[in-house]
């Protein structure tokens, strides 16, 4: 229906969360997400920032007695994995998820209960990881957890444990996000915003999540396999038992290098999307722009090994990463120079999310700089380990996240709420956090020059070093008080702030266009759209040729557009789910999980298993009012992409696999020998096998054959559970446990875990035929069918690298 | 324009680099501690040699994708946009695509230049 007048009480009904606690803790609102993401993660910085101020009393004099050793190893850590995990990556989460469909003219994400139970699960994960610190027991071997230091042997107490569960809980929250961003970039922005349309935040964002499902999996399975060395008594990391070190070193920066990136690219887009509006004209190579935040990921996925330059890698090896690593200067600098460019030739407003940026770009070129010297072999050797590179990497998380993240919270608060902050105060606040970031961080590169080592709970007076830790406490306090001053703001403003209207900046882009705070609904018709900034076209163009203020309602029900991936053509209506509390209940059985594992009660962790698997079933079963869905694309989206992070997880294992293959003397070891191939070939091919009989079945309902569609399911799980009770009879007879070396650890955790998988697949299979029994499935509905296949083929394709590297590979090499 | 060109356009170059990356690496890290005990001298005394060779392979990828990209901007440019649009997006998502695989070319076949170059400026080991 196109219209002029929208009905938005029908809208408000639809849309509307129920009012109460129950309706706030079943809402998938992306508006409620956002901001609770953004409350959430803010409170995460101000812990943060707290165990900062804690190191920094410590450290502001020498021999100072305030904090103890082991007080201080947990606070530095802490405050690392609080910042990095807690605040960068869940702040932007937050911008991007109550900006997203506002910027896009959507009515909500793609997956509006994956958003929910990304928040809850990054809140239950957080929570999990802070309790640690109530009883005492804190992670305390550094954000990055170094082994051997964070092994079993030297930090025996459960502060590492609350390190690797609460990392491989979060990676949950983080990669069903990632999922989200990417589907919904690629499927539902409005009608003609084609790529070359989207603000630069989207950009950053998308990266960062397909950052993320390529590389959060390197993070999941360096925690897990510390977690089995330290209860299991598996070998991956004891160089005595075939294991070796460096395979932590080199997991946790394939995952810890684009992590950097993850935490900045969106910040840049927050920042490039801020400058046009107060310089007053369009952004200024933003095909340059958005390609540079694409190429720096791209790039930064590749330089991990300059972490390592210390470890006594081959020379011609770090030289390749040194080199890498230089090139990320390119496009920084590109963008670096497109937005002095737009700045000279706009007409600047000096507001305060404008200064924000502007402080940005300056810290960010120090950073950079920094980061260039850094990639250096010879300079990194010299000062790794020392406070330069923690002035380095502050000037780059400081700058590049945090100031963009203030700048976000001046520029769009009067969007979220309907208040504008307070202009002077403001501006003090601006200062004060630039000066004291300056104050408090120039001088650790000073310090690094002067030999002050990381880490380093007190120092002896006298070597030099007290001036420049005065220096920097006295910037921390500074900094912490403009942050205090921020807070104050944002609870005056938001009672007494002037009223914002609803586009208080003349700003050009679509959030811009509805009511602050807007309805439940986003827009009463929706958009199409024909420029990149669709506000400002009767002024750049001369008239008005984006359908801002008329078009389709789409009202029958939770209803948003479906658009092509490039060039927004729209190709359907999309049916969005109700509000639900499977979401939260969810992230509770996973918190059950993670407890049960914290203390090794398997039975509990595994009852807790069970509980996930029951509300997936909740979550999933045929709902009478939607149905199983349609085979909409947003739906495919999400499986593919899952399939994606899961091939990388399993690249992972093989990875560590092949390294500790490659150092070893002989692999398998020689008291070991090759794998027999006389369950392992007939096992493999039944599972080929069971792909066949999936593909058959999936044929027969795109026929419309409902019969042959239960019959190819039957025959696929008869073929997995044979698989799996085979590979059972196969482990009986290995003459290696996983505690008997890293080989054994590998074998045993690289087919477990895809064992696991299999297992999943035949419980996706038993509730599909549940589905097919019923009835749920026909010709034209058989979404859920596709998306299971492909996962089933997916496992099946997975074996086959795993049988040709455990099997295969070393009965020739 | 074909789509698989305009893929390769875009993503050549950048994989070319990733997979150059993923290679030589490993090579001249086993190269200095096959199965883990160091070397003064590289055992596989080829190593420069195969990772000039396999430098160069993953150039002439580069260069492919960079002359595909090259041809993608000249025939989206061609192409008409949407007479409503701003002037700097009248060619359309195509061109923005073909654009960015201009560029994406150019800049990763510097990174294969300069992995190229690292074995004339040091020694595999140390």
């Amino acid at each position: 229906m196109t219209t002029t007048v929208a009905p938005v009480d029908a809208l408000t009904r639809i849309w509307e969360t129920p009012r109460g606690l129950y309706g706030a803790l079943i809402s998938v609102d992306h508006k409620t997400i956002g901001k609770r993401y953004l409350v959430t993660a803010f409170a995460f910085f101000l812990l943060a920032g707290l165990e900062a101020l804690g190191m920094r009393a410590q450290l502001t004099h020498g021999d100072a007695r305030l904090l103890s050793p082991e007080t201080y190893d947990q606070l530095f850590t802490m405050h690392g994995v609080t910042m990095m995990f807690l605040f960068a990556s869940p702040i932007l989460s937050g911008f991007s998820n109550y900006l997203w469909p506002l910027m896009i003219g959507a009515r909500d994400m793609a997956y509006p209960r994956v958003n929910a139970l990304s928040y809850w699960t990054f809140v239950m994960a957080g929570l999990f990881i802070c309790a640690s610190g109530l009883i005492g027991r804190a992670p305390d071997g550094g954000w990055f957890a170094y082994v051997p230091l964070t092994g079993a042997a030297y930090s025996p107490g459960p502060n590492l444990d609350f390190y690797t569960l609460g990392l491989i809980f979060l990676g949950i929250s983080s990669t069903v996000g990632a999922v989200n961003f990417v589907a919904t970039f690629f499927t539902m922005r409005a009608p003609g915003m084609s790529v070359n349309r989207v603000p630069i935040i989207l950009w950053g964002t998308l990266t960062a999540s397909f950052a993320i499902l390529f590389f959060m999996p390197a993070l999941t399975v360096s925690c897990v396999l510390l977690y089995l060395d330290r209860h299991v008594g598996t070998h991956f990391f004891d160089a005595a038992a075939g294991g070796h070190p460096l395979l932590w070193q080199h997991l946790f920066w394939l995952f810890g290098h684009p992590w950097v990136y993850i935490i900045v690219l969106p910040g840049i887009g927050i920042a490039s999307d801020i400058i046009p509006t107060f310089c007053r004209r369009p952004l200024i190579g933003y095909t340059f722009i958005a390609l540079s935040t694409v190429m720096t990921m791209v790039l930064g996925s590749g330089v991990w090994v300059h972490h390592m330059f210390a470890t006594g890698l081959p020379q011609l090896s770090t030289s390749f990463f040194s080199g890498a690593s230089m090139m990320i200067a390119i496009p920084s600098g590109v963008s670096v120079v497109a937005w002095l460019v737009t700045i000279w030739h706009g007409r600047p407003r000096l507001s305060v999310p404008f200064l924000f940026v502007c402080g940005f770009i300056v810290l960010f070129v120090i950073g950079g700089v920094s980061g260039v010297m850094t990639a250096a072999v010879p300079f990194d050797v010299q000062l790794h380990d020392s406070y330069f590179v923690v002035a380095h990497l502050h000037y780059v998380l400081i700058g590049i996240n945090v100031f963009p993240v203030f700048a976000g919270f001046y520029y769009w608060f009067p969007k979220i709420t309907g208040r504008m902050l307070n202009e002077a105060r403001g501006r003090v606040v601006f200062w004060l956090m630039f000066v004291g970031m300056n104050l408090a961080f120039f001088p650790m590169h000073i310090a690094g020059m002067l030999g002050m080592p990381r880490r380093i709970y007190t120092y002896p007076a006298g070597m030099g070093w007290d001036g420049v830790n005065l220096t920097t406490s006295i910037g921390a306090i500074v900094f912490a008080v403009g942050v205090a001053l921020f807070l104050f703001d944002v609870v005056r403003s938001r009672m007494k702030g002037a009223k914002a209207g609803n586009n208080p900046w003349e700003a050009p882009t679509l959030e811009w266009s509805m009511s602050s705070p807007p309805p439940p609904y986003n827009f009463a018709v929706l958009p199409t759209v024909r420029s990149s900034y669709p506000l400002w076209e009767p002024w750049l163009l001369g008239r008005q040729v984006s359908d801002i203020d008329q078009g389709p309602v789409l009202d029958d029900g939770r209803e948003t557009f479906g658009t092509s991936a490039l060039d927004a053509a729209p190709v359907g209506v999309l049916h969005m789910p109700e509000d639900s509390a499977w979401p939260l209940v969810q992230s509770l059985a996973l918190t059950w999980v993670f407890i049960a594992l914290l203390v090794s009660a398997w039975v509990w962790a595994a009852a807790g298993l069970a509980a996930v698997a029951a509300t997936l079933v909740g979550w999933l079963w045929p709902n009478p009012r939607e149905g199983p869905g349609p085979t909409a694309p947003s739906r495919l989206w999400a499986m593919r992409l899952v399939v994606l992070t899961e091939a990388c997880f399993f690249a992972y294992l093989l990875f560590s696999y092949w390294y500790l293959g490659s150092i070893a003397p002989t692999w398998p070891p020689a008291n070991i020998g090759t794998q027999s191939l006389g369950i392992a070939l007939p096992n493999t091919l039944i599972l080929i096998a069971s792909s066949v009989t999936f593909w058959w079945g999936e044929m027969g309902i795109k026929r419309g054959s409902l019969t042959r569609l239960r019959l190819g399911l039957a025959l696929t799980f008869v073929l997995g559970a044979v698989f799996l009770g085979l590979q059972l009879v196969e482990y009986a007879h290995q003459s290696v446990t996983p505690q008997t070396n890293a080989y054994g650890s590998l074998f045993f955790t690289i087919t477990g875990f895809h064992g696991a998988h299999v297992a999943v697949g035949l419980f996706m299979n038993l509730i599909l035929q549940v589905w097919a029994w019923r009835g749920a499935f026909s010709q034209d509905e058989h979404g859920f069918v596709s998306n299971a296949g492909l996962y089933w083929h997916f496992v099946d394709a997975v074996w086959v690298f795993v049988f040709g590297s455990l099997y295969l590979i070393p009965r020739v090499v | 324009m074909r789509p698989t060109a305009l893929w390769f356009g875009l993503g050549g170059a950048p994989i070319a680099w990733s997979v150059l990356q993923l290679i030589v690496y490993p090579i001249a890290a086993h190269a200095c501690f096959p199965h883990g005990v160091p070397l003064a001298h590289s055992e596989i005394g080829h190593v420069n040699r195969i990772t000039i060779v396999v430098s160069v392979l993953a150039l002439a990828v580069g260069l492919m994708a960079l002359r595909t990209a090259i041809h993608n901007v000249r025939v989206t440019r061609a192409a008409a946009g949407e007479p409503s649009a701003p002037p700097d997006e009248v060619e359309g998502p195509w061109y923005f695509l073909a654009y960015a695989g201009l560029v994406a070319s150019v800049v990763f076949s510097l990174g294969i230049v300069m992995t190229a170059l690292a074995p004339f400026v040091v020694s595999p080991c140390w």
